[in-house]
């Protein structure tokens, strides 16, 4: 699985002192990711200390820090990518979220004419939104000193999260692989690195073929989750009121099943969609490969929210460093030539408004 | 001078160059690359771990570094070289420091700060609201679990007689409403809604050897408005559950959940022992022992000893150690005299 990683023989001054000459045509170069737990956990401490006496005001700078510790420590073919997000832009585009937030929660909680005014309204300015967090987000990562963009259009935002985002609604999410190309060919299809575009090539086709074990996995245990539920309401017809007893192990049951069941299917999902989505992406001629067993990283995030809840959350930075150097070390870029062939192109700042309400209305899918 | 790799910005090509510092200029050479630049025209990335550094120029080029020691020992006297956010996150010191001070605030939020926040919403939450939660409160559980009373009229005419007579310390009348039901799968109970609201089971009153048994429950539920327990817990499960999915959302959905379970335990305990001592000085305000409370305890923990059929036992049974509850009442002095008389 990772036999095409060759471990510390490159030196990121090498190959650029020669001038490019008729190398072998492709030659793989992998992702690596080099932080530490230990590390990160001074960093991570120091972040959640400075926004608690802050009440939360130092998130932005905090958020800057994380990525920039996980951009710079992610490396490519010897050169590391880096993150130059600012951090008042992204505590505008929090304040933005916690607004639409806040008229969502009262829109839906106290129904009357204004709460399909207020999410039609939500509706209209969600697609706008989640183009900016991806432009933002694009345009503030940069590698080798190029920085990448996003130029998908508004009509394709608008077509995209309206479009078939309510399709997959109104289909009880038949319609989620659908949906989920759709959003990758957007955000894959229009994402630039200096002047070289990515390409998308995954057919809704492939979508549904990985999605389709996973939607019966789910729709079973949904099913295995509801039988308590389903003998109580019989045995509640038969007669009389239902044993709470029962009722309270019913609930149980359910959220018990239901909650093993995804912890099990999550990481076996997000391994299979990682992969479809890597290893049909290109940047330029260059195609990405990805590798991640759904095993493997099944047995890192069992092993992760154990340690996580035997040391009440401490051990949360060296979880997130653990699924980071997995997934760096699963993926790699079939290089035909060299990248250094790669030109700027010119790019405009964005605001960081839409960032941030991705991020809280947790729309942003996976990678 | 130090190694590094500069990036013109234009194009992605790197070229390993030297970089040295002269005065207040920064020279980069090498690969073709010659390049003397004011340090006031500088921006350098502030440093994460071991993570590379950039320099970047005005114009976008950039420089890679991955020599902190050097980079740091050029730099030290001049504006760029300030970096205290990193000397912090790499010093075991502060670091420890840290965990002790989010450990020592996390545990004031949860055992002070939680519950005073608690409080403070129960309080400001107008009239209007508290009603209409507990008039769609006591629909639900019309409709799911209680059944109607079967009290004899009389008999419950006389009990709501008898508790609309109880005076607070205030001379006020604290029973908002008194409502009969019978809910056999939760054996002997009573509970309390936040607008003053009491439900008194008929199994409670069958077991019940007296009014001032009765009165003394109904003494216990008025606490428990009293001290708006009923508003406290839900916002503080909210508020625990928001906390818990804050801190271990990006985790785990099931440790997000976990908290609040483990938190309401230990809340409730509390509210029992408040809405026990407003019983008592209640009781003994209107001439009747405390222990006659007590009395009705211990029944009820005996009750339960013998594997009653009630498997809940009702909303009591969150109510810890019975027993224990039973005797801080009754070493309280019996109060003036009246109708508590029935003790011996």
């Amino acid at each position: 699985m990772q036999a095409f990683i060759d471990s510390d023989d490159f030196d990121p001054g090498g190959d650029m002192d020669s001038e490019p000459t008729p190398a072998p045509p492709v030659q793989p170069e992998p992702f690596r990711f080099n932080g530490s737990g230990g590390e990160y956990f001074g960093i991570w401490i120091v972040n959640l200390l400075l926004t608690l006496l802050t009440l939360g005001l130092y998130s932005p700078w905090a958020k800057v820090r994380r990525l920039q510790y996980f951009y710079r420590n992610t490396e490519l073919a010897g050169a590391p990518f880096d993150y130059h997000g600012k951090p008042w832009s992204i505590l505008k585009g929090r304040l933005v979220a916690l607004g639409l937030l806040l008229i969502y929660h009262f829109a839906t909680t106290y129904l009357s004419v204004w709460t399909a005014v207020a999410l039609g309204l939500i509706a209209l300015v969600l697609p706008w939104l989640l183009r900016n967090a991806f432009r933002f987000r694009a345009h503030y990562s940069s590698y080798r000193g190029l920085r990448f963009s996003f130029r998908g259009s508004l009509v394709g935002a608008y077509g995209v999260f309206l479009g078939y985002g309510a399709l997959m609604f109104f289909t009880a999410y038949l319609a989620a692989p659908l949906f989920h190309q759709r959003l990758k060919r957007y955000q894959h299809g229009n994402a630039y690195f200096g002047g070289s575009a990515f390409s998308f090539s995954a057919g809704v086709g492939r979508f549904y073929r990985t999605y389709l074990p996973f939607m019966v996995g789910f729709t079973v245990l949904f099913a295995l989750a509801f039988v308590p539920i389903i003998g109580l309401s019989a045995s509640a017809k038969a007669g009389g009121k239902p044993d709470p007893e029962a009722v309270a192990a019913a609930g149980f049951g359910f959220l018990a099943v239901f909650m093993v069941g995804a912890l099990v299917l999550g990481p076996l999902f997000q391994a299979a969609i990682q992969n479809l989505i890597w290893n049909h992406t290109a940047l330029g001629p260059h195609r990405f490969v990805s590798r991640v067993s759904g095993w493997r990283l099944l047995w890192i995030t069992v092993t992760n929210v154990v340690l996580v809840a035997l040391t009440l959350g401490l051990f949360m930075p060296w979880a997130a460093v653990r699924v980071a150097r997995y997934r760096a070390s699963c993926t790699s870029l079939q290089v035909e030539g060299s990248l250094d062939a790669i030109v700027a192109d010119a790019g405009a700042e964005v605001a960081a408004l839409g960032e941030e309400t991705a991020e809280i209305f947790d729309i942003d899918i996976g990678l | 001078m130090l190694d590094a790799v500069y990036f013109d910005g234009r194009r992605a090509r790197g070229h390993a160059v030297r970089v040295a510092l002269d005065g207040d200029r920064l020279c980069v050479s090498g690969d073709g690359i010659e390049r003397r630049e004011p340090l006031a025209a500088l921006r350098l990335t502030a440093r994460v771990g071991r993570a590379p550094r950039t320099i970047a120029f005005a114009d976008g080029a950039s420089c890679e570094l991955r020599d902190h020691a050097a980079l740091e020992a050029m730099l030290r006297r001049t504006p760029l070289g300030r970096g205290w956010l990193h000397r912090a996150e790499a010093d075991g010191k502060i670091v420890a420091l840290a965990v002790v001070a989010i450990a020592l605030v996390a545990a004031a939020t949860l055992i002070w700060g939680v519950p005073r926040g608690a409080q403070w919403i129960a309080d400001t939450m107008p009239e209007r609201m508290t009603r209409v939660l507990s008039e769609q409160s006591l629909d639900l559980l019309d409709r799911h679990l209680l059944h109607k009373s079967t009290l004899d009229p009389t008999r419950a005419a006389d009990l709501t007689g008898a508790a609309e007579a109880l005076r607070a310390p205030d001379g006020s009348q604290p029973v908002y409403r008194l409502e009969f039901r019978s809910a056999p799968d939760l054996g002997p109970n009573a509970f309390a809604l936040p607008d003053g609201t009491v439900v008194l089971l008929d199994e409670l009153v069958a077991l019940a050897d007296d009014d001032a048994q009765i009165l003394g429950v109904i003494a216990h539920e008025l606490g428990h408005v009293h001290h708006r327990h009923g508003l406290r817990l839900i916002a503080q499960n909210s508020a625990i559950g928001v906390l818990a999915a804050w801190w271990f959302g990006d985790v785990s959905t099931v440790l997000a959940t976990a908290p609040t379970v483990l938190m309401q335990a230990r809340y409730s305990r509390a509210f029992e022992t408040e809405a026990d001592r407003y019983a008592a000085a209640l009781m003994r305000g209107n001439g009747i022992a405390p222990a006659r409370l007590g009395a009705l305890l211990r029944k009820l923990d005996a009750r339960r000893g013998q594997g009653g059929d009630d498997p809940l036992d009702g909303l009591l049974d969150s109510h810890p150690a019975l027993l224990e509850r039973a005797r801080a009442l009754e070493s309280l002095p019996p109060g003036g005299a009246g109708r508590g008389g029935a003790e011996p």
